[in-house]
């Protein structure tokens, strides 16, 4: 950034960690008008969007204002149906199991690429989250490092001798209060110390490293829990629930190292109108100071599921 | 619309979903997906 390009990193030494400024992204587009949303499809005599196309099903492409950027990384946007209004949640089932097969496709080419050592999938759902566009999309970052959220992963397997995803899902699945939906191959449930009033994971029954190694059964499976998910936040409260989702997978060094499939959900909401806010504690002392007992959310969100369904 | 497309080979196919390759006006790389049912991965 110093040296005049538009994207760099920085060691935030007390932090141990990697700081990415891209400064251009101050003037990325903002909560534009319903008329002029970049995501739509480029209607015959209108505005030129981002995908120059009358109708489409499922797009991806390179982000305009990236923060990363080849040859050191990807940006990448993938915008989930042409109808501007709706949600993930609100996909057609087959379009949402299209999706898994798309993210797959996306990892797999992002994780083959030797600048990138970590494809990271995710949604930002609603302003309460920094969303700037309302399409239902969703974007990868492929970075050039491995960040600290997958490193302490692997840390975690370490510390606990084997895959910790597969041995927290056992016990989750043993405690069964905690969880809120599954089917025959995924479990969703809130974990036993979750961060946020209503976190989900929604784990793989089966060990898998990455959506490479899901069968085709499992990749429906899959967008069938995660719409649940969704469908369920959005019924607790009977509002658009706020959420960032994401899904952790194996780094793509070679040769990576192991992983478990999973999905995470991070939802600011602590109740109907109330935001937990990263703080004092948190910010400062890195440590999660909760209102709520996973146990009720998880039953409350259970609930708001199974009505959702 | 003025993108071109990059398809000189027949579209790739992945599960449930064809892919087709453009590349926008200003380079950057743009993917459709679109879904035909099930297949090869």
């Amino acid at each position: 950034v110093s040296d005049g390009s538009k994207i760099g990193e920085r060691f935030n030494e007390l932090r141990g960690e990697d700081v990415v400024y891209a400064i251009h992204r101050q003037d990325r587009t903002f909560l534009p008008s319903r008329e002029h949303c970049p995501l739509d499809a480029t209607r015959p005599g209108g505005p030129r969007t981002e995908i120059p196309f009358p109708s489409f099903e499922i797009a991806v492409f390179d982000n305009r204002f990236p923060a990363f950027e080849s040859p050191h990384g990807a940006a990448e946007v993938v915008v989930y149906t042409d109808q501007h209004d709706g949600s993930f949640g609100s996909l057609e089932p087959q379009r949402a199991e299209a999706l898994m097969w798309v993210w797959r496709h996306r990892y797999m080419e992002l994780g083959a690429r030797e600048d990138i050592d970590y494809v990271m999938i995710f949604e930002n759902r609603g302003v309460e989250v920094g969303v700037t566009l309302h399409h239902p999309h969703g974007q990868i970052y492929g970075y050039p490092f491995l960040p600290p959220v997958p490193a302490l992963e692997l840390e975690a397997d370490r510390r606990l001798g084997g895959c910790a995803p597969c041995a927290l899902l056992k016990r989750e699945l043993d405690d069964a209060q905690r969880i809120v939906h599954q089917n025959e191959s995924v479990v969703a449930y809130v974990p036993y110390a979750a961060r946020w009033a209503f976190e989900v994971h929604v784990v793989i029954r089966e060990h898998r490293p990455s959506l490479l190694a899901l069968e085709a059964g499992e990749l429906r499976d899959l967008a069938q829990a995660l719409q649940a998910v969704a469908r369920g936040y959005d019924a607790l409260f009977d509002r658009p629930f706020p959420y960032v989702m994401v899904v952790h997978q194996a780094p793509t060094t070679a040769p990576p190292p192991d992983g478990h499939l999973h999905v995470e959900f991070y939802p600011p909401l602590r109740t109907a109108d109330k935001l937990k806010y990263l703080a004092g504690s948190e910010q400062g002392a890195g440590t999660f100071i909760s209102d709520t007992l996973p146990e009720e959310s998880a039953g409350v969100l259970r609930e708001a599921i199974a009505r959702a369904a | 619309v003025g993108e071109r497309a990059e398809n000189a080979h027949p579209p790739e196919r992945c599960g449930v979903v064809e892919i087709a390759r453009h590349l926008k006006d200003d380079g950057r790389a743009l993917l459709l997906y679109t879904r035909i049912g099930e297949g090869p991965t």
